[in-house]
């Protein structure tokens, strides 16, 4: 390649365009603030150096929450400052509640969590001024915020016509990775053998499309998610996600109905069955080459289950019932299947006027007051972190004064809503980054005469801090440039401010840590086991309370809401801490067993779910109280193996499980075999729903004891001794 | 009995504790990576306690020895 072909070639990358944005955004407002001789110029790039940390958002959309953000923050501080002049107490206590709020609101509200953090932040940057008189402080509060918001401003501003970002591609990329992945289950869920290979299979697959449902979900809230072609559509990939979620449990159903159908020939009930498969996967395929081409006619093929009544009667009561789960199944992945193709196509679709998608379903009133433990362990922490670095400054007034009211709150808002964030990690990246810029400040910063030279120091390195670091050492290295080399138009260069500033900066991050241990152990492996074991002790009492008690009070329907969003949320708690654990110390257990782990623990969760869901449903009053009883003793014998998971994570059950899974079915089917009488009222009196109701029942107990039986064998592998052994972080 | 005085480094005057403590500190990082390496720390009962413990008792040891502060 000659040379004028190799600059035709030359693409910069998105970190590097990432990186320009950010600098150019910095040196633009550092010129503004200096020109405009406003209070502390440095205010202005502390914003942008705080919002250019959250890679999130790049929209006018998040622009506009972050000065919305500013404005609550000056008026909290403002009132804050109103009702507690003269009381440092009362002041330091609503500072920690305005905190806790914010971080509160932070992770509760999604959607604005952007403007809740630079809430909480802006309102502690501003209560560390320093001001006199009351003039002093709402003129300082003021400056604050409009430098704040002018930072804010440049750089939505910069990000938004510079390479403007958009996720598109990477939804689109996920939804048809998706959509191909539910359409090999589907394909591997109908085949006529199910081998070993054909289960490890289904096994890999279900566990990529899990993680699919996940990325995709997270994809709404990426970089580049809120550009207007994908804001446009947006109602249509939620419900494009909220479908693929319901056609996965309907798959997961579907593997449980299908375990009941091993003695009988499907093909016998249905004939036509291949031909309906492959309709549903012809569906499934024209729906990821719609996404992908990005339009294209479609065509649905109407096909009806049809099925041969007459070998159907003449199938024992147990084959009969399991297929009229099957059947209503199929029907339920046929009718998703029709309705994810017209979701594409409403995607790309240029004839759509109105894109506005299905309304989400409403939560129960319990669902929707249950608290998270972990959020409020997570106020509850920055409420004191806020309160006892207050503390530091009055009572011990170490390096850094009043800055204790400032770094400890904004590093904890952060570590509160990322607990595996450790900073005791930050204390020496941080001693000798700070260092290094406390070294430009001293020797190269004097030597500068203008604006221009200033601006190209700042932005050579802001450029090298967001396109070479990443994580932790990112974050110290934006707080070492903001702190040690802002500038006033009047500059005097004093050594010992900076210097103080660095035994500040590690001071604090060290604070943080210990205070961390309110969270959860910082120690990601204990956090972990701890999380295990809380896990199983929702489950346990979930498979309790619903099986005894059939009509729930008030407490008791919000401790089952409490003990369902526990087993829902915990999952993705672990995985987080897992990313966290340290594997040079635990080399026994590998990052793949771990993943093993979680999904087997995911897959519970869902047949948790669904076995709540069927134990909900209307049952015939002609049920047997023999098959009650039996289901009781399976209950009651899943319970006990969650309880002795509860007490000792390294049970070894998988065999027992096993066992006890095989005795339940065997028993099960003779129970409803050997009664002819019962047969007759099933046949006459009890409707199809009915029927499709109890083996719905009956196949969430099998899902939920294979899903046990599977957690069991991987839960096997793991060395949990080694874990439990105490270690230096 | 050595009498407290401030270190100087190129000129510039550190408080002897503050050597003290980042010598202590980066002592005990080193003891506790020792400890972690040949699986000793599974004899402490709580290992951020020992860490604060080790680094105090070598930033006494210091103090006395070394910088005296």
């Amino acid at each position: 390649m000659n040379h004028p072909e190799a600059v035709k070639e030359f693409h910069l990358s998105p970190k590097a365009k990432e990186a320009i944005k950010v600098a150019l955004a910095y040196c633009i407002v550092n010129f503004i603030a200096l020109k405009l001789d406003w209070m502390n110029p440095y205010w202005a790039v502390f914003a942008v150096a705080q919002i250019a940390l959250f890679p999130a958002g790049q929209s006018l959309r998040n622009g506009g929450l972050r000065v919305a953000g500013v404005i609550l923050a000056m008026f909290a501080c403002l009132f804050i400052y109103t009702l507690a002049p003269q009381d440092r107490w009362l002041f330091i206590s609503l500072t920690a509640v305005w905190m806790m709020f914010t971080t509160y609101m932070m992770m509760k509200d999604e959607k604005h969590s952007y403007l809740w953090n630079v809430a909480g932040f802006a309102a502690v940057a501003m209560w560390a001024i320093v001001a006199d008189t009351s003039v002093d402080v709402f003129n300082a509060a003021l400056y604050r915020a409009v430098e704040t918001i002018m930072g804010i401003v440049v750089y939505t501003l910069v990000t938004v016509f510079i390479w403007p970002a958009s996720n598109a591609s990477t939804l689109k990329k996920l939804s048809v990775g998706l959509t191909s992945t539910q359409a090999k289950i589907f394909q591997l869920l109908g085949s006529a053998v199910i081998t070993p290979e054909v289960k490890k299979t289904l096994k890999a697959t279900a566990e990529q499309e899990l993680q699919l449902l996940g990325a995709l979900k997270h994809a709404f809230y990426a970089k580049g998610s809120e550009t207007y072609e994908v804001q446009e559509s947006i109602g249509f990939w939620k419900e494009y996600h909220n479908l693929s979620y319901q056609l996965a449990q309907s798959f997961n159903r579907l593997n449980n109905s299908f375990l009941g159908l091993v003695n009988i020939d499907i093909y016998k009930i249905v004939p036509k069955l291949d031909e309906y498969r492959e309709e549903i996967i012809r569906r499934l395929e024209l729906a990821q080459n719609l996404i992908s081409k990005g339009g294209g006619e479609f065509k649905i093929k109407p096909v009806v289950l049809d099925v041969d009544e007459a070998y159907l009667k003449s199938l024992a009561p147990f084959d009969g019932l399991a297929f009229t789960s099957s059947r209503q199944e199929l029907e339920k992945v046929e009718k998703l299947s029709q309705e994810i193709l017209e979701c594409a196509h409403n995607i790309v679709g240029d004839s759509v006027s109105r894109k506005i998608a299905a309304p989400e379903k409403q939560q129960s009133i319990y669902e929707r007051l249950v608290p998270d433990i972990d959020h409020l362990k997570s106020i509850a922490f920055i409420g004191v972190l806020t309160f006892l670095s207050a503390c530091i400054w009055i009572f011990f007034d170490p390096p850094g004064h009043r800055y204790w009211m400032l770094l400890p709150p904004t590093i904890g808002m952060m570590v509160a809503t990322i607990p595996q964030m450790k900073t005791n990690q930050m204390v020496l990246p941080a001693f000798f980054i700070l260092s290094f810029f406390l070294m430009i400040y001293v020797f190269v910063m004097p030597q500068l005469t203008s604006i221009i030279e200033l601006s190209a120091l700042y932005f050579i390195c802001i450029f090298c801090i967001f396109y070479f670091l990443t994580g932790v050492y990112q974050l110290i290295a934006v707080i070492g440039v903001v702190t040690k080399l802002m500038v006033h138009n009047e500059q005097v260069y004093d050594f010992a401010i900076p210097a103080n500033m660095i035994i500040w900066s590690v001071a604090c991050y060290a604070f943080i840590y210990v205070l961390s241990y309110m969270l959860n152990s910082p120690r990601p492996q204990r956090a972990l086991t701890n999380l295990t074991r809380r896990y199983f002790r929702s489950a346990g009492f979930l498979l309790s309370e619903i099986q005894h008690n059939n009509k729930p009070g008030i407490i008791g329907k919000f401790k089952i809401a409490f003990h369902r969003y526990e087993i829902r949320t915990l999952p993705l708690k672990m995985k987080s801490w897992s990313r966290a654990i340290n594997h040079k110390h635990f080399p026994t257990n590998t990052t793949d067993e771990i993943d093993y782990l979680l999904y087997a623990i995911i897959s519970l969760s869902d047949s948790i779910e669904e076995w709540i869901r069927s134990n909900g449903l209307p049952q015939t009053k002609y049920i047997l109280g023999e098959t009650k009883e039996e289901l009781s003793k399976w209950n009651r014998g899943i319970e006990s193996v969650f309880k002795n998971y509860h007490d000792d994570l390294d049970s070894s059950l998988s065999g027992q499980a096993e066992l006890d899974l095989k005795n339940h079915i065997t028993t099960l089917e003779e129970v409803i075999n050997q009664h002819s009488d019962y047969i007759e009222k099933m046949k006459t009196n009890v409707s199809s729903q009915e029927k499709e109701n109890l083996f719905r029942l009956i196949g969430s107990y099998q899902g939920l004891s294979h899903s046990l039986i599977s957690y069991a064998s991987v839960a096997e592998q793991i060395n949990w001794k080694h874990w439990d052994k105490e270690v230096f972080a | 009995m050595s009498v407290p005085a401030e270190f100087s480094i190129g000129g510039v005057y550190m408080p002897p504790l503050l050597v003290a403590s980042v010598l202590g500190i980066i002592t005990a990082v080193m003891v506790a990576r020792l400890l972690n390496t040949y699986h000793l720390s599974r004899y402490l009962f709580y290992p951020p306690l020992a860490f604060v413990a080790l680094s105090t008792i070598f930033t006494i040891i210091f103090g006395a020895l070394i910088v005296p502060f």
